[in-house]
């Protein structure tokens, strides 16, 4: 008869980069529930718009995560364009893509970091941070800050990047690509990684569908869903499509993941091959009224954007799910019937960022 | 590509939930909007590009049933609305009873109490 | 499919490694580099200051507080999140985001700055005026109301921060920034 026991987990643990509690109730040494416990770092920001005025708000936004802070500034921004009916211009819409693409491959690259620290892979962690920080170091140069931008704006961007930069980016991003290969070759070949990947954590194609999953998580098991072909920003003029993998495993979301890094370099190509030239943002007048569902596909997966606007300089409600709510019931999935020392790796797969969560 | 809402009723909600399952539609967001008289609840589904809103207008002091024997995954969106909202929410199979977040203020987001 | 597994993937990259110079800076035991669109810190020219009050109506932190009367402008560093938006609303461009980041402190602290005080003028069209509105789209506060038809000008100096956008953006040149004594004003 196995004996049963329950074990918590975190708040406060070496692989989690944020707080998140978990009540692992155990047969031996096999988790058989986990049930989760959020709330330590509730901030209450969407309750915000009734005091911030709807300008002013893009910065509260953008500061709800610090990994996907752009995006986030991006999303709120578009869907209260859309309520209000605005087309920004051309070269905003690009600019914008340049910077969540670049986004995309910081959060990457600092993930595939986290999952090697977690393996015990010191040298692999620091060498994915450490191509991080070229990365880090365009935005520096772009728009002043390494990790929050503070360049969006209901209309457009604040800050344009001029030829010489982007040419720096160009050059930035060509060395990069070789740059990862042996990164990603390590990922995928080592025998050590495999060993603790291959096999771990599948996530079924029906399971993770009808669980919520989203992003890379989804893709891994198989499902072709990317809400960047939804078209917004500038998306709809490039060329890509949703990178999947069919094994549904820890191995699956990691090659996901570095395809996608190289997906975002092929994009960057294109995008800086075809940015026009122009205004980066129009004069807004008036004040939102409307409502507005908008999806934004961020690093860790599929985000939503809802605001509602009464017409005067407060919004009514500004919603944001963000892909770490939606992944937390397919981890609860893949954590029955793991082994107890698996459960760190698993809650890594997920890419789980908790400050988003909460807000 | 198409972003619809849709305005139901209360009554209604169920049966369109489990439509939306069958047809293999993916449980996207919920959230809790205070509005003058109560509370707007929105159910949102994603299937490949499109997006459906489905929306349930609730008084004040009216209660709903949770859609978690449909979608399990809907548990954390219905307590934090529950939670935060102050919205009466029956039958969440997994019930913090307003315990997700670590808050002191009983619905925060809600509708201000008249005193 | 056959599996590509392998010992010492990464062992010529650490190897390589031992001999590169690090990416990041050595500080504090090298001079830090701040690049020039840098967001450190925020800094006024106090002397060009109006007292318009739109830097703290628009800070979302509310790191900023401005005394009309007493002309004084203040910031509490360590409540300011460097978003810049200040510098975005200013009419009169005195706010500028500088390079450097604030010194840490064991407390929080509020830094005041006190322009000398002038008496406060307000805008005044002449009879030159064509009705144009350009002035009235111009006032960041809607304190200039302008009546095409009617023919008629008007200003509420309850809203009006003396910023001058009006005076400098009139194609006519007409409007001119004049005193008013407090007497009057009221």
């Amino acid at each position: 008869m196995a004996k049963r026991s329950v074990i918590p987990f975190g708040p406060q643990h070496p692989v989690l980069p944020e707080p998140i509690h978990l009540d692992l109730v155990l047969e031996d040494e096999v988790v058989v529930e986990a049930i989760p416990n959020i709330g330590f770092v509730h901030r209450g920001l969407e309750k915000l718009v009734d005091s911030r005025d709807y300008k002013q708000y893009v910065y509260v936004a953008e500061r709800i995560c610090g990994i996907c802070s752009f995006g986030h500034g991006m999303g709120y921004c578009e869907s209260v364009e859309r309520a209000m009916g605005i087309d920004i211009p051309a070269r905003a819409k690009y600019l914008r893509t340049l910077w969540m693409e670049l986004s995309r491959i910081h959060s990457h690259l600092l993930w595939l970091g986290l999952l090697a620290d977690a393996l015990g892979f010191e040298s692999l962690f620091m060498q994915s941070w450490r191509l991080r920080e070229k990365i880090l170091d365009i935005f520096d140069m772009t728009t002043g800050g390494r990790i929050i931008f503070s360049v969006n704006q209901i209309g457009g961007v604040l800050k344009d990047v001029e030829p010489v930069m982007l040419k720096e980016i160009q050059k930035t991003i060509t060395e990069l690509e070789s740059e990862v290969k042996p990164i990603i070759r390590t990922f995928l070949e080592d025998r050590l990684v495999n060993m603790r990947l291959r096999g771990l954590g599948v996530l079924s194609k029906e399971q993770a569908y009808t669980a919520g999953a989203v992003g890379p998580m989804l893709r891994a098991s198989g499902v072709a869903y990317d809400s960047r072909e939804t078209g917004y920003a500038a998306y709809a003029d490039l060329s890509f499509g949703p990178i999947t993998a069919i094994e549904g495993d820890s191995y699956a979301r990691v090659k996901v993941r570095l395809a996608e890094i190289l997906q975002s370099f092929e994009i960057l190509q294109e995008l800086l091959g075809k940015i026009p030239s122009g205004e980066i943002a129009i004069p807004v007048k008036g004040n939102p009224k409307g409502e507005c569902f908008v999806r934004i596909e961020q690093p860790r997966g599929e985000a939503i954007y809802y605001t509602k606007g009464n017409g005067t300089k407060y919004l009514d409600r500004f919603r944001l799910r963000t892909p770490t709510t939606a992944n937390i019931p397919p981890m609860l999935d893949l954590l029955k019937g793991c082994q107890l020392s698996d459960v760190a790796l698993l809650i890594l797969t997920i890419d789980p960022c908790i400050s988003c969560t909460e807000r | 590509m198409r972003d619809r809402i849709l305005t139901l009723g209360k009554a209604e909600l169920y049966a369109a939930t489990v439509q939306k399952k069958m047809k293999g539609w993916r449980l996207a967001q919920i959230c809790a909007t205070t509005v003058s008289d109560g509370f707007e609840m929105n159910y949102t589904f994603v299937k490949d590009q499109d997006m459906d809103t489905i929306r349930v207008h609730l008084d004040r002091h009216e209660s709903i049933s949770s859609i978690t024997q449909i979608y399990p995954c809907a548990f954390i969106q219905e307590n934090e609305a529950a939670e935060l909202f102050g919205v009466l929410i029956n039958n969440i199979t997994m019930d913090y009873k307003h315990k997700l977040y670590r808050i002191d203020v009983e619905a925060p987001f809600g509708p201000k109490e008249e005193n | 499919m056959a599996r590509k597994e392998k010992l010492f993937v990464f062992t010529p990259q650490i190897l390589k490694n031992l001999v590169s110079k690090p990416v990041t800076e050595a500080y504090p035991f090298e001079e830090a580099h701040y690049t020039d669109r840098m967001r450190g810190h925020i800094e006024i020219d106090i002397e060009q200051c109006i007292s318009c009050t739109l830097c703290a109506q628009n800070c979302p932190p509310r790191a900023i507080k401005v005394d009309r009367g007493k002309g004084t402008w203040e910031i509490n560093r360590f409540d300011c999140v460097q978003c810049g938006n200040c510098v975005q609303v200013c009419p009169k461009k005195c706010l500028h985001m500088k390079k450097g980041y604030t010194q840490p402190e064991t407390q929080k602290s509020v830094e005041v700055y006190t322009r000398t005080i002038q008496k406060k003028k307000f805008p005044k069209a002449s009879s030159d005026c064509v009705y144009c509105t350009l002035c009235a789209k111009k006032c960041p506060r809607d304190a200039i109301t302008v009546d095409r038809s009617q023919k008629l000008w008007s200003l509420n100096q309850d809203l009006c921060v003396s910023c001058g956008l009006c005076a400098k953006n009139c194609p006519k040149k007409c409007i001119e920034m004049i005193e008013i004594n407090d007497e009057e004003a009221v």
